[in-house]
């Protein structure tokens, strides 16, 4: 090795030591099973033990907010209302909208932050992200719970207790943290040095925000309002052809949308693999079809919701 | 749609990188478990984009930072939920001794540091391909070493005196 930076050797010492240490951890999984995972996990079926937990935890923050315990004890500091300065614009899911300078990058179920960015939707931006931690601002706004949120990239009981324990966190923050009213709406608040984290019980909604100009843009939060571009949602989905076995068709899927309809009437479609497709596309209702062959193929309907990811109804064709 | 050739190359990717890939996550969460988990989930990202990882120069790398991500990830995770669950941020690490102390100094550097130190003082990566895998130039490599070894020196010293004091 060539390097003309002295080695530290007590650092390099310690290290070697616990990288023993970890060397020695084996697997609980096999490769193949991980590899069956992926399948499983690429289009997963909701989980209704998350389910279960996470409306027990929403009861958990109805009640105890009803109830009081999370109350504060000290009156509401109304926050001075900030409308958004000149030029932002503003983007909205959930019932609620945030608005942001025309500069910032805006990512529906982004994955890697490009400068100031805004995600909405589920983010998958710890994903090999070259400016992950570069210094510039991340707000995401996304809905909780989601049962999406914690299956649709791992799909392992450590992922759906991470979630959970966000949530539980978010609980917890209340006896520390801050319960504030910005333009009107109820936001529980905790904050973890220059991180924010927010929580809008009303909408089932929560905003993080990292970097120096988080906060300015969290402070725009407000109830849906016209003006708002409403942020896509992400419809999956499957087809099959039904014959003596199924079959999962590769091919394309087409799609036009119902409600509002689209006047053009111009369809769109989208590339079915091995069975699965998906889209993201601006709210709406859709339907959903694919031709195999001479086979006659079911058309389906799905309502897409802005910032939410969806499941649509499998479309099936009868084979001979 | 995968080949079976696929799958006996990934298999033998995790075969061998296993070891490297989770002692990595160990030293960069301190929870065996953690690790563990992380490590497959990275191994699991793999597999989903193989044909473009296996594009790459090297498929370690690639998951190697997706893996490093996840760790810093759970630290933040992990740092939020200590602070408003009351929980001193030690307890967090389960595992107690140098390997907490090491764990805890690594914590405390920005993750880009944490990162070039562990590729260069844990892995031997010279500083030219720590500043290639971290994107940056070789002098910035330099001098988040240097910052990061004089941190995680401060911390772990008693240790390594304590150490010294027992033999």
């Amino acid at each position: 090795m060539t390097d003309d930076l002295a080695p530290d050797e007590v650092v390099r010492a310690a290290m070697a030591k616990v990288l023993g240490t970890g060397r020695e951890l084996r697997p609980t999984v096999t490769a193949a099973a991980l590899r069956r995972r992926a399948w499983r996990t690429h289009f997963p079926r909701i989980d209704t033990k998350l389910v279960g937990a996470s409306a027990a935890v929403v009861v958990l923050v109805v009640t105890l907010v009803v109830a009081g315990p999370l109350r504060s004890t000290q009156p509401h500091q109304p926050t001075t209302e900030r409308t958004a300065p000149r030029g932002w614009v503003a983007y909205s899911a959930y019932g609620l909208q945030l608005s942001v300078p025309k500069s910032w990058s805006v990512q529906p179920f982004g994955q890697c932050p490009r400068g100031n960015t805004l995600f909405i939707g589920t983010s998958q931006f710890v994903d090999s992200c070259p400016e992950f931690g570069s210094g510039g601002t991340i707000v995401s706004m996304s809905a909780k719970p989601d049962p999406y949120t914690a299956s649709h990239d791992g799909s392992t009981a450590q992922d759906n207790a991470a979630a959970l324990a966000l949530y539980s966190a978010d609980v917890a923050a209340t006896r520390n943290g801050r319960s504030l009213i910005v333009n009107g709406l109820r936001v529980l608040q905790a904050r973890t040095g220059s991180d924010l984290l927010w929580v809008i019980p009303a909408n089932r909604a929560v905003l993080t925000g990292s970097g120096p100009a988080a906060e300015k843009v969290m402070r725009t939060l407000a109830t849906v309002t016209t003006s708002a571009s409403p942020a896509p949602g992400t419809v999956y989905g499957t087809a099959y052809l039904s014959a003596l076995v199924r079959v999962p068709i590769t091919g394309r899927v087409t799609y036009v949308r119902i409600q509002p309809i689209d006047k053009s009437l111009v369809a769109h479609s989208v590339g079915v693999l091995n069975g699965n497709y998906s889209a993201t596309l601006t709210p709406g209702t859709y339907r959903f079809t694919t031709a195999d062959g001479n086979a006659q193929c079911s058309s389906v309907s799905a309502k897409v919701e802005s910032g939410r990811m969806i499941t649509a109804p499998p479309i099936v064709c009868q084979g001979m | 749609m995968r080949e079976p050739e696929d799958e006996v190359a990934f298999d033998a990717f995790f075969a061998d990188a296993w070891g490297r890939l989770v002692s990595q996550a160990y030293l960069l969460t301190g929870n065996r478990e953690t690790a563990q988990d992380l490590t497959q989930k990275a191994f699991l990202r793999a597999w989903k984009r193989w044909r473009k990882v296996t594009a790459y120069d090297s498929p370690e790398a690639w998951t190697r930072k997706v893996l490093h991500n996840l760790c810093i990830e759970s630290w933040r995770r992990k740092g939020l939920e200590a602070r408003h669950s009351g929980v001193d941020r030690a307890e967090v690490v389960e595992e107690r001794g140098h390997d907490h102390e090491l764990v805890e100094a690594m914590k405390s550097l920005p993750a880009p540091q944490a990162r070039a130190l562990l590729l260069h003082d844990g892995l031997g990566l010279t500083v030219a391909d720590t500043a290639r895998e971290l994107e940056v130039p070789e002098g910035t490599v330099k001098s988040w070493l240097s910052r990061g070894r004089r941190v995680v020196r401060a911390q772990i010293r008693p240790s390594q005196e304590a150490d010294r004091g027992e033999r």
